[in-house]
């Protein structure tokens, strides 16, 4: 219970709350940082996360009319994917000039990014400074899941103070650096922390923007709006995320997802562009190139989009596991019990299940683990 | 060079009949034939230059390690090479190359004076570490103010200042240093030290974790007197009820005086202290800086031996109810475990449980560490780069994970492409992808301690402890 509670000697809470650091290369020449908290640590906080799962989810769920949080939940991909692509159904009804759009949104390195201030003042319900560009003044109630005020110890143990990592480079030599801001992804309960966090914030921008629906999961915004209201929608969140919790929306990466069969590529993209240079107020979303498509959008790991795209998508996706597959079958040779039968349902869940495997199925059940055999 | 351990160059003191002579560890090869140790060989190779001394002779049958320069001269070698040879009641003896394993081989030491001696490692390590201690005490016998006894500077914060200043009072306690200005020095050192902590904050008692009134932390005035006051104690364990309190400089000094002879706890004693003076000195958290593989199988025997080892720590740990700092050093202790005892084979595993058990705490915390030295070094010369693992490393290591249990890693290991990043600009890319923050908070809205514990009186927390 010592990590539940917060029952460290401060003068330990530093390591305590610190890991092993280590990075991953990615392909360009950039690199994945990753944190190995103790396993100490790890383990309740797995467990509280599955005590709190069920208040937590109601909360991000029913808090706004229009806005939905997924993360942590079970099949939550999934289910993001599902909600955008019922919204985002209905494209018919909208104007040509301003059809429905499915907006994908990037934060830089949010996990690491977080004010750790406004992450404290959310999770015990008062706001601690001036949120949502005035509108939350000091003092105020901030909504938040009621569960997670009983591990406000372990909060403010493992966040109320810089914590040590320790990285140790290719020379064998140990480098402790300081981690002050946001949270380290591999804590069971950062994701949480950070989706009821952000919940709030984005929570407020969407309800003033009524034509405007919010399906999120993490740090993966997915906004699906007419055009316009959409780009609007954008430029004011850019502001106030920034204000409220330092974090960055890395506007060249935007995507566009444009349903429906008025458009190609080309015009989607040029309409795009047109909306954008329209309007003085969307000045800050200059630098957008959005990447816009009329074929389809991965939303997390889920594709939504056309019959053609999606196919190709998990045709490619089928592909790679075959090659997976291929690697861990040359393991049959492990003289004991331990085989591919043992690795193949972990790598592929759905493979061991002929419900799963035919078409149909792939579009809503790429995350979706197997619940037939 | 590494302070205070013997290395070509290190200084040091050794007290002859004529008093306290300096001498500095030099290499070997100038002194070696001369003053060499003779080793008996079995065969000679051909080319040997055999030799004979009467004197050398005599001085081998009577296991004579070292020889003065002027007992060199006396001995009127001829020139000695690396084959000369010599015969001693027809046995043939060779001088010992300089490259024996260094376990055993001495260090070879020139005095002020022009002596050479060749002295044991352990021997070695003493005098350079009393040399250590006397430039120690000097600095204290020569200042007044704490931060030029310590050799500060006025930016070092408390951690710094107490980690440093435990260190040398660690070092130049009268117990372990035998001179005989150690007692006044060690007692200047108290009063600079208390003198400080006074002036930095007047209105602050001890700095020890808050203990409940049974088991208060000494007063200022009764530390001066608690080391020797122990040392009586250990010499007197009859008496331990009637105890006068624990050190502030041991964390676990309440538990220890409480100790009955009989109990099984008992056995601790030392282990307890050892890992008090690394949570003291700031070194509790030292094996961190060293990556180590640990067993990740255990079989049933190694499985309980390691088990044991991991329930008497966090029971231990458990009886520290009024002092979190010791209860939580205890803890780390055991979150440390994997570390002191799986970090090699399952033989060494299991006899490094069995000795954790008997408390040998010191010894596996220094072979950890000296494991950790040596790996850097070796790496510190071949750098690690980020390759492919080959079919037969995917292979064992996928198994392994598999045989834990971790099937998804198992799995991950397999079919992953992610190579570690470990190029020279590894580490500066991760500085910036890890942005820093102030962490001076505005706590006004933060539930205090308070609510916290009513909230955990409530069914609500209750219920969740029982899950």
């Amino acid at each position: 219970m010592p990590y539940v509670k917060g029952d460290f000697y401060e003068g330990h809470l530093s390591e305590a709350s610190g890991g092993k650091f280590f990075a991953l290369e990615k392909p360009n020449d950039s690199v994945r940082p990753v944190i190995i908290g103790s396993t100490w640590r790890r383990a309740p906080a797995s467990l509280s996360v599955a005590e709190v799962n069920s208040d937590v989810a109601n909360f991000l769920m029913s808090t706004y009319d229009n806005f939905l949080q997924f993360a942590d939940q079970k099949d939550g991909a999934t289910r993001c994917a599902q909600i955008n692509l019922l919204i985002a159904s209905i494209w018919e009804a909208h104007d040509v000039d301003n059809p429905l759009v499915v907006m994908q949104l990037d934060i830089i390195n949010a996990f690491c990014s977080v004010r750790r201030q406004a992450q404290s003042g959310v999770l015990a319900e008062r706001a601690l400074t001036s949120y949502d560009n005035g509108n939350v003044r000091d003092g105020d109630m901030i909504p938040c899941a009621p569960s997670l005020r009983k591990y406000w110890g372990y909060f403010q143990s493992m966040q109320g103070h810089a914590s040590t990592l320790r990285f140790t480079d290719h020379k064998g030599q140990s480098h402790p650096l300081t981690c002050s801001k946001g949270g380290q992804q591999g804590d069971g309960f950062e994701t949480v922390r950070f989706a009821v966090t952000i919940h709030p914030s984005i929570g407020r921008v969407i309800q003033r923007h009524p034509d405007c629906k919010g399906a999120t999961i993490c740090d993966d915004i997915f906004v699906v709006a007419p055009l316009q209201e959409a780009l609007a929608l954008v430029a004011e969140l850019k502001l106030i995320l920034k204000q409220d919790f330092n974090l960055h929306l890395d506007v060249p990466k935007f995507n566009c997802y444009v349903p429906g069969n008025r458009f190609d590529d080309y015009q989607a993209h040029a309409l795009f562009k047109d909306t954008l240079v329209s309007r003085q107020s969307l000045s800050d979303l200059a630098a957008m190139d959005a990447g816009a498509s009329t074929k389809g959008l991965r939303v997390a790991v889920v594709p939504i989009g056309d019959d053609a795209w999606v196919t190709k998508f998990v045709a490619e996706k089928v592909e790679a596991v075959i090659l997976d597959v291929g690697k861990i079958d040359h393991v049959h040779r492990w003289h004991d019990s331990l085989s591919h039968d043992v690795l193949l349902p972990e790598h592929a869940p759905w493979f061991s299940c002929p419900q799963h495997t035919h078409a149909p199925y792939f579009r809503f059940t790429w995350q979706l683990g197997c619940s037939h055999s | 060079m590494q302070h205070g351990k013997a290395a070509l160059g290190a200084k040091l003191i050794k007290q002859f009949d004529a008093g306290y002579f300096y001498g500095v560890i030099v290499f070997p090869s100038i002194f070696y034939f001369f003053g060499a140790i003779w080793t008996q060989v079995e065969s000679v190779p051909m080319g040997q230059v055999f030799f004979e001394n009467e004197k050398l002779s005599t001085a081998i049958r009577a296991n004579k390690k070292g020889f003065t320069l002027t007992q060199q001269s006396d001995l009127n070698l001829p020139e000695i090479t690396s084959s000369s040879v010599i015969t001693v009641d027809d046995k043939f003896y060779s001088p010992t190359m300089a490259k024996s394993t260094t376990k055993t081989r001495p260090f070879c030491v020139l005095y002020d004076d022009g002596d050479v001696e060749w002295l044991k490692p352990v021997d070695t390590n003493k005098a350079v570490r009393f040399h250590t201690q006397t430039g120690l005490m000097q600095e204290v016998n020569n200042n007044e103010d704490l931060f030029d006894i310590l050799g500060l500077t006025l930016a070092a914060d408390l951690d710094a200042v107490r980690s440093v200043y435990c260190n040398v009072r660690r070092d130049i306690h009268p117990d372990i240093f035998w001179h005989s200005a150690a007692a006044t020095a060690f007692q200047k050192l108290g009063e600079a030290w208390e003198q400080w902590r006074a002036s930095r904050n007047p209105s602050q008692g001890s700095p020890a974790p808050v203990q409940s009134p049974a088991r208060s932390e000494p007063s200022s005035h009764q530390q001066a007197n608690a080391r020797s006051a122990r040392a009586d104690d250990r010499a007197t364990e009859g008496a331990q009820a009637q105890a006068p309190p624990p050190a502030e400089d041991n964390l676990f000094g309440h538990y220890i005086h409480s100790l009955n002879p009989s109990d099984p706890a008992h056995g601790w004693t030392h282990a307890l202290e050892f890992l008090s003076s690394k949570e003291l000195a700031g070194e509790l958290f030292e094996l961190r800086d060293f990556s180590v593989s640990t067993l990740t199988v255990l079989d049933h025997k190694l499985h309980t031996a390691f088990r044991n080892c991991l329930h008497k720590v966090l029971l231990l740990a458990s009886k520290f109810e009024d002092s979190i700092r010791a209860r939580d050093t205890l803890r780390h202790l055991a979150h440390m475990l994997p570390t002191l005892i799986l970090s090699h084979g399952k033989k060494v595993a299991m006899s490094r449980a069995k000795a954790f058990l008997k408390g040998a705490w010191k010894s596996l915390w220094n072979k950890c560490r000296s494991q950790g030295v040596t790996r850097q070094e070796k790496l510190a010369q071949a750098p690690q780069t980020a390759t492919t693992r080959s079919t037969k490393q995917v292979d064992v290591l996928a198994q392994k994970y598999a045989r834990a249990g971790n099937l998804s890693k198992a799995s991950e290991t397999i079919c992953s492409t992610l190579k570690p990043a470990l190029k020279p600009d590894t580490l500066d890319k991760l500085k910036a992808k890890n942005p820093q923050d102030s962490t001076d908070f505005d706590s006004r809205h933060w539930p205090t301690t308070e609510e916290m514990d009513i909230m955990r009186r409530d069914n609500d927390w209750q219920k969740t402890e029982v899950k």
